[in-house]
């Protein structure tokens, strides 16, 4: 094969890629225009879409933060027996289907029932088809992602810097918020867009844990799912270009951070 | 020139000797391309050993094993008598001076200068902090980030922190071989003084003998993770030299 085919096989096939994601995420731009969307994304039901959205996946992502950085930091810098086991516990929900990682929430409440009666797993507790509900459906997925972006930065940072920090008389706790966290901070900040990002579109494990049910746990992903199953076809398409102009512009942040790390 | 280790002056003979500043006995550890094997050898305190050898030898090791930043396979380090093989780093009261200089990116030059010297303590130490930046001529770097300097600069950066850290032991890793021959004298000149007032015991790797001859008390050879000679007499450290210079060690 000579070189000028080789080249234009490659070039091929990355136009028709670039092709392929180009058309299909222009389809729902160009549906119904960009005043027709404005004008639905204006509308109070799609107001508190957006709004349930930000909040819950913007807690999601602090929760997941709060255990995650710990978590990925003692993975990344402890010899732990069973290490391999921990890894693949650790990032199966992110491979799961969306709906098992929903699935296996309901059945965790079951479980606690099960085994502590109705009283433990009712009231506050009971997060089921509620608002709280869908913070923990993408907290799911949300942690063990955090986890394992996370473990990529902390991995970056020299071993030899933390331990020169600790002979210049810092302690272990000091050692990682004066070094440790600040030297892994761009990688950190990315690393929560993408958590961040990727919690906003969750779909599978809300719909079973916390339900659709319009006014109350419609986020958008829901929404949009709602929409289409009523043939609102223009709410649905104006949703989900907003979701893609979020998905470009935690993307472009990334980038921005050099979330090498994070994207590859 | 040579320095008489002031406790040799000041002992009061009745008193039993001071244990060694640092003791590595028998000390051993093997990372493929660098090792240490069955090292002892003893730094009193107040002295200034030089360590020389050709690349590879096995210097570096022997100070990250006793700085804590390496564990040895087997052996153990003694600090003024104490053994610290499995002490963590910070209770180890060593200021390390690597190569590389490891100072921290995400701060600035005063910020890494000042980084071992707790806040409650910055007042009592703004004497000597300015002391350092005149001694090491790096007063007009310390609004800089330490991507903007240079390696010569980063490693009088790095000496200085190492000098305001609340240790009196120094270990110094080939910190002034980017300096000039003119800096590296100031330099020399300045940590004579700084060892004299604050009572520092010293070991510097270099692989400049003349700096080792002019600063060092006792100078140490190794080659091939082993100790060559703890102790190079002054009058055949010129043989000493030309034999290394000569290639039979490397």
């Amino acid at each position: 094969m000579t070189n000028l085919v080789f080249r234009g096989s490659l070039l091929l096939a990355l136009s028709v890629l670039v092709l392929f994601v180009a058309l299909f995420l222009a389809s729902s731009l160009v549906y119904s225009g960009p005043g027709r969307a404005f004008e639905i994304l204006a509308r109070s039901e799609a107001r508190h879409a957006i709004l349930l959205s930000l909040t819950t996946s913007s807690i999601a992502t602090a929760l997941a933060l709060v255990l995650g950085v710990p978590a990925a930091y003692a993975l990344t810098r402890w010899n732990i027996r069973g290490r391999a086991v921990l890894d693949i516990l650790l990032d199966l929900p992110i491979v799961l289907p969306p709906l098992v990682a929903g699935f296996s929430l309901l059945l965790l409440y079951a479980l606690i029932e099960r085994t502590f009666g109705n009283g433990f797993s009712q009231g506050p507790l009971d997060l089921r088809f509620t608002r709280q509900g869908i913070v923990l459906a993408q907290f799911t997925i949300a942690a063990p992602l955090a986890v394992r972006v996370l473990r990529a930065t902390f991995a970056e940072v020299p071993v030899r810097m933390e331990t020169m920090s600790r002979s210049l008389g810092h302690g272990e706790a000091a050692t990682f918020a004066k070094i440790s966290l600040p030297m892994a901070r761009s990688g950190i900040l990315a690393g929560t867009i993408l958590v961040w990002a990727r919690s906003i579109a969750e779909f599978g494990p809300i719909l079973v844990f916390a339900g659709a049910v319009r006014g109350k746990t419609d986020v958008l992903p829901i929404a949009i799912f709602l929409s289409f199953s009523n043939g609102e076809i223009e709410n649905g398409v104006a949703l989900s270009v907003l979701l893609i102009f979020l998905g470009a512009l935690a993307l472009a942040g990334i980038r921005r951070l050099g979330g090498r790390l994070v994207l590859g | 020139m040579t320095h008489t280790a002031p406790h040799l002056v000041l002992r009061d003979s009745n008193k039993a000797p001071d244990p060694p500043a640092i003791e590595w006995r028998g000390v051993s550890l093997d990372l493929g391309e660098f090792a240490v094997r069955d090292i002892s050898l003893r730094l009193e305190r107040f002295e200034w050993l030089g360590i020389c050898g050709p690349t590879g030898a096995g210097k570096t090791l022997l100070l990250e094993v006793a700085a804590g930043f390496r564990a040895p396979t087997s052996g153990v380090v003694l600090r003024d008598g104490r053994n610290i093989t499995k002490s963590v780093a910070e209770r180890r009261r060593i200021a390390y001076v690597p190569q590389d200089g490891l100072l921290f990116p995400h701060l600035d030059v005063r910020q890494n200068l000042l980084f071992a010297v707790l806040r409650n303590r910055r007042k009592t130490m703004t004497n000597l902090y300015e002391q350092v930046l005149l001694g090491l001529g790096i007063a007009h770097l310390t609004h800089r980030n330490i991507q903007s300097i240079s390696g010569g600069e980063a490693q009088r950066v790095a000496l200085g922190r190492a000098l305001l850290a609340d240790a009196d032991v120094l270990f110094l890793d080939e910190s002034t071989s980017a300096l000039d021959e003119e800096t590296k004298q100031g330099v020399g000149t300045f940590l004579q003084q700084w060892r004299k007032e604050h009572r520092l015991t010293i070991v510097q790797v270099s692989h400049d003998i003349a700096e080792l001859n002019r600063l060092a008390d006792r100078i140490a050879s190794m080659n091939a993770g082993r100790l060559v000679d703890a102790n190079v007499r002054r009058a055949a450290r010129s043989d000493f030299v030309s034999i290394l210079h000569s290639g039979v060690l490397t």
